[in-house]
């Protein structure tokens, strides 16, 4: 079972994977698919993230 | 999990996220502006078609032909000119690149959403010279600037797409 930050590494890595060809030859497609796909798994990746924050403070008693 | 750890996933997850989309879309909003990415698009061929054609008399082609808009032909004409003009345009142009590779709400028949304004004429010819002399223009000066009169009405063909 992989861990909140190990999901999150992969969304982001994939949020990546979707700039690459946006940011090498800008065309509707690859924009699309930066949009469309690579930004929400950024958003994803960092939300998990952030939960992975927020579970570890509440484990150390801080929250 | 050591603090130089935590720093590299804040960074990888956090950081490096945030400045790779500021950049794509700050290139990639650049790139759309190029008349090549609207031509990417099936739907406008025969409007760049036209634009390219040598023997084209519309008002599009010759604008482009003889270079008097030096770059971004399509946009330079297509984006309002208002405070929320360029973001207004491609945001709606996404929704048509999204229109386009879904197929919902795709049109029948392009056609634009509001009657040209002369405001995109007269951000490049309104200070013109020769423009404001021509006593054709300077009758009907005020009909252009309150939109009554269209620039394009007596100034066809605009664009002259074949198929």
């Amino acid at each position: 079972m992989p861990t909140l930050i190990e999901v999150a590494l992969i969304s982001v890595g994939l949020g990546f994977f979707l700039a690459l060809p946006c940011i090498i030859d800008t065309t509707p497609i690859t924009m699309c698919l930066f949009f469309f796909s690579g930004v929400p798994l950024f958003g994803l990746g960092l939300l998990l993230y952030a939960y992975a924050i927020f579970k570890d403070l509440r484990r150390h008693g801080v929250l | 999990m050591s603090t130089r750890e935590k720093l590299l996933l804040l960074f990888v997850l956090a950081v490096a996220p945030a400045l790779v989309t500021l950049a794509t879309f700050s290139l990639s909003f650049h790139r759309a502006e190029q008349v090549r990415f609207c031509a990417d698009c099936h739907t406008m061929t025969p409007w760049v078609d036209d634009l390219h054609n040598p023997t084209s008399k519309s008002l599009a082609a010759m604008h482009y032909r003889n270079r008097w808009i030096l770059n971004d032909q399509c946009y330079t004409c297509h984006v309002d000119y208002g405070f929320l003009g360029p973001i207004e345009t491609k945001l709606v142009s996404m929704r048509h690149v999204a229109i386009y590779y879904t197929g919902i709400g795709m049109p029948r028949k392009i056609k634009l959403y509001h009657p040209f304004p002369n405001v995109n004429c007269l951000q490049c010819h309104g200070p013109a010279a020769n423009f404001q002399n021509d006593p054709v223009h300077a009758a009907v000066m005020k009909a252009l600037l309150a939109n009554e009169l269209s620039c394009v009405t007596c100034h066809e063909p605009i664009h002259t797409p074949e198929g």
